[in-house]
């Protein structure tokens, strides 16, 4: 793979992890049992993704990885779904449709 | 003031210039982290992901990284006061105009391409962050 396809696989891992750190935040408000644990396994998970996505950007247009980062979208809503058990309105399911469309043709241009 | 649109009592009003300055805040700020931390990424060597160790000193000895640091925790502090005043679903789509913003600051001051594919991909997003912004501010899910 080359250095741009490395970056773009940067963007879509960042994408997931800001999706893992939001719902840990949210967690931390449904547990208080554990909401420190949640709230600085979010953190960790920034730290992470800061990392990560400045790596990303020593390979990748700054145009094309910000919009991309929109990605983020998808992923919280996908593991609200599977983990806070919130739903998908239709409409947000068209808008996340068109955020992933979007970000895939932000790829293809990169 | 966080009154949810579809409630009585919601505010229909002009946008107070606190909001307004906000949001324009929001964009400017997020225009300017992107591009910043573009220039700053820029300064590690080729092949930082394969030596992250040696990455992590130059991000330390560059202060290019401590203005990309300062404007993260501006952007937050920002946006946290934005959402005081506005909801996430009337503030978001707002301040998803950075998108524009940036390809556009990124064109001029980085010479990055700005082709009718990105312009069509950022119109893409743009629409959709908007949609996902219009569901209610709660789904479910239980408390």
């Amino acid at each position: 793979m080359n250095r741009t396809g490395v970056g773009l696989v940067l963007i879509v891992l960042c994408a997931i992890i800001e999706g893992f750190a939001q719902v840990s935040w949210k967690m931390s408000s449904k547990k208080p049992d554990q909401h420190w644990q949640f709230i600085a396994a979010g953190v960790v998970f920034y730290g992470l993704e800061i990392s990560l996505y400045t790596f990303a950007l020593t390979m990748v247009d700054v145009s094309i990885s910000f919009a991309m980062g929109s990605l983020s979208f998808v992923s919280v809503a996908l593991l609200s779904r599977v983990v806070l058990k919130e739903r998908i309105s239709l409409t947000r399911g068209a808008g996340l449709v068109l955020i992933l469309t979007g970000a895939a043709l932000m790829g293809e241009q990169a | 003031m966080t009154v949810h649109p579809k409630q009585p009592g919601a505010n229909f009003g002009r946008l107070p210039a606190r909001l307004a300055l906000g949001l324009l805040l929001a964009i400017v700020l997020d225009t300017a982290l992107q591009t910043i931390w573009k220039r700053a990424a820029l300064a590690l060597p080729a092949d930082a992901l394969s030596d992250p160790l040696s990455a992590a000193l130059t991000v330390l000895h560059q202060p290019i990284f401590l203005a990309v640091g300062l404007l993260i925790a501006f952007q937050m502090i920002n946006w946290l006061k934005v959402l005081d005043d506005a909801d996430v679903s009337f503030a978001l789509p707002i301040t998803a105009l950075s998108y524009v913003s940036v390809a556009a600051v990124s064109a001029i001051w980085l010479g990055e391409a700005m082709t009718l594919g990105k312009a069509c991909g950022v119109a893409m997003i743009l629409g959709g962050v908007y949609l996902v912004s219009r569901t209610d501010y709660r789904t479910g899910g239980g408390s």
